[in-house]
């Protein structure tokens, strides 16, 4: 250690360095404020306000405790509400992130490069659209009279879906326009993993004339699987947040089966006037969001793949 | 015979992947098609792929219907504002925390990593709180101010900037130049790309965006693209689909058009800010 040396030098600043120091604090101030005001002040905000009553406009709301949270984990609501959430998270993660990797390792492969490219470049195009959009067009294609989809089953002689219209599969035809917007995505973010796979790992399976199935499984995921872990991290925090697709294609229902966190914290916040119910449910998401990111960095810490 | 099992493989291979286009591509085909049919072209059977005559009446409608022109005014209004204003704020930051030696910096750039991991779902409660006690609901302010210190741009440029070498910095110092023109003469200059990824991300999700102008508007004045071709679908009361789709295509158009334009340059910018 030759911290006896640096100490003494490092006491005095020169004038320069001051001035450096200085001129840091200024120029990270500005977004350092906005950052803590759009925030670190808000979740402070939040778990305050979660443990007060009142409605939208009582400027001196009563402190209630943990009563809030009591009171939503009482009603069968909000146990719903959880329930869809995760219920959402799963269907849409777990069928995304295998569909992404096996068409991102089928689209990585040799044969006709030139469609390879387009396939994904149309693949990608629901990502950058207006969810509004997206949304609005399966409202109606999933139209039960007069919807594309049941005009086309019938004309087919197929059972006819009962989509948006009925709680037992409202849940899952949300997760789906979900799954269809965003699978380019994550197919373009597994694309560039398997990229960086070097060649030579490929070229040692060839050499041993390895079966394609066995170099997916036994090459290609192995190599990838960081970035398996973190698309999964991705898109389950993008399922936690769902809200657009909801609002417009369901409003929630029908008889909550839609129903997920976001858009009951919407729906008690501005439609039935309970901040203080909404702000817990904002305290749950955000421990949901918390646990995952935590887990991200664990796994990432105890298993990296990469040479 | 291997070059019979090979050329089923390919044709296959072609096949599947012709399938996988058609499903991503046929519902903007189909919105297109609706914009220009007639009510009853929407509802007959079998469906219509292409309508009998091809004119504006949709889309004159949906102008009747809804204000489209101040929508579209404060969507660009918003979509500007961010993307140059958050250049005023994030590239000072991300130099002072790539290139600058002080006290608190590990602080701030924990400040950002967890701007970035919370999401406005989360904060949209209490900002709503503090926008209506100042008086800032339905603004411009509430729309834009808390998208310029755009964390993930923050991030991005700081990864840049520390790539730049610090001799670049002493030369210019020498020369007596200020950390304001080194960072926009010389520094920006050099990060030109990260500059125009930044940028792009954050215009298509403002463009796009529906959670924060929903929370923060509540009149037409101030309501942006994608609320009021939402409204579009609620005002509607006889369900005209071929009226509503019209007016989706007037949110959808620019960024397909921007995404054919530049598709590539889009994709690398997801791929950025996907793989940090």
């Amino acid at each position: 250690m030759n911290g006896e040396m640096v100490i003494p030098k490092k006491r005095k600043l020169d004038k320069n360095q001051i001035r450096e120091r200085i001129s840091g604090y200024i120029l990270m101030a500005p977004a350092a404020i906005l950052l803590f005001v759009f925030t670190v002040y808000p979740i402070g905000f939040l778990f305050y306000r979660s443990l007060h009553g009142g409605n939208l406009i009582t400027n001196d709301p009563k402190y209630t405790g943990f009563k809030n949270y009591e009171k939503i984990f009482k009603s069968a609501d909000f146990q719903k509400v959880l329930l869809n959430t995760l219920t959402y998270t799963l269907i849409t993660v777990v069928i995304t992130i295998i569909l992404a990797v096996i068409i991102a390792a089928w689209l990585k492969g040799s044969r006709n490069p030139k469609l390879n490219e387009f396939t994904q470049t149309v693949m990608f195009t629901p990502h950058v659209i207006s969810m509004v959009s997206v949304a609005t067009l399966f409202l109606w294609m999933m139209d039960s009279k007069n919807g594309l989809f049941n005009t086309v089953l019938q004309a087919l002689g197929l059972p006819q879906g009962t989509f948006i219209s009925s709680p037992s599969t409202a849940l899952f035809s949300v997760a789906l326009v979900q799954i269809w917007k965003s699978l380019g995505y994550y197919v373009l973010l597994i694309m560039a993993a398997i990229q960086n796979i070097p060649q030579s790992v490929y070229e040692a399976a060839e050499m041993d004339d390895t079966p394609k199935l066995r170099v997916f499984f036994k090459i290609t995921i192995p190599m990838i699987s960081p970035t398996i872990l973190f698309t999964t991290v991705v898109a389950t925090i993008a399922s936690f947040k769902v809200f657009d697709s909801v609002s417009i294609m369901t409003g929630g229902g029908p008889v909550n089966a839609t129903n997920t966190l976001v858009y009951y914290i919407y729906d008690y916040a501005f439609r039935y006037g309970k901040p203080g119910q909404a702000s817990a449910a904002g305290i749950i998401l955000l421990i949901f969001v918390c646990i995952i990111t935590f887990i991200q960095f664990q796994v990432s810490k105890s298993r990296v793949h990469y040479q | 015979m291997k070059t019979t099992k090979d050329r089923i493989l390919n044709v296959l291979d072609i096949l599947g992947k012709l399938i996988i286009i058609v499903i991503m591509a046929f519902p903007f085909l189909w919105m297109i098609s609706a914009s220009f049919q007639t009510l009853q072209e929407t509802i007959a059977v079998p469906p219509t792929l292409i309508p009998g005559q091809f004119n504006f009446d949709n889309f004159k409608e949906v102008f009747k219907t809804v204000n489209v022109w101040q929508y579209l005014r404060n969507s660009l209004i918003v979509c500007t504002c961010v993307v140059f204003l958050q250049y005023l704020i994030i590239v000072p930051a991300a130099y002072s925390l790539a290139k600058i030696d002080y006290k608190a910096k590990p602080l701030m750039f924990a400040l950002v990593m967890v701007g970035q991991m919370i999401p406005m779902q989360i904060t949209f409660l209490p900002i709503y709180f503090m926008f209506s006690k100042a008086n800032l609901m339905d603004t411009y302010t509430a729309l834009i101010v808390p998208f310029i210190s755009n964390p993930f741009g923050i991030f991005l440029l700081r990864q840049y900037f520390m790539q730049v070498p610090s001799e670049v910095i002493e030369a210019a110092k020498l020369d007596d130049a200020s950390d304001i023109k080194i960072m926009f003469k010389i520094m920006m200059p050099m990060v030109k790309s990260a500059l125009v990824t930044i940028g792009l991300l954050s215009f298509i999700s403002n463009w796009n965006g529906y959670f924060w102008p929903l929370i923060m508007t509540n009149k037409d004045a101030f309501r942006t693209l994608p609320i009021g071709i939402a409204l579009l679908k609620d005002a509607d009361s006889l369900q005209r689909w071929n009226v509503i789709m019209a007016g989706n295509l007037l949110l959808v158009l620019p960024m397909l058009l921007l995404y054919i334009l530049a598709s590539k340059k889009i994709r690398n910018a997801f791929v950025y800010s996907g793989i940090k």
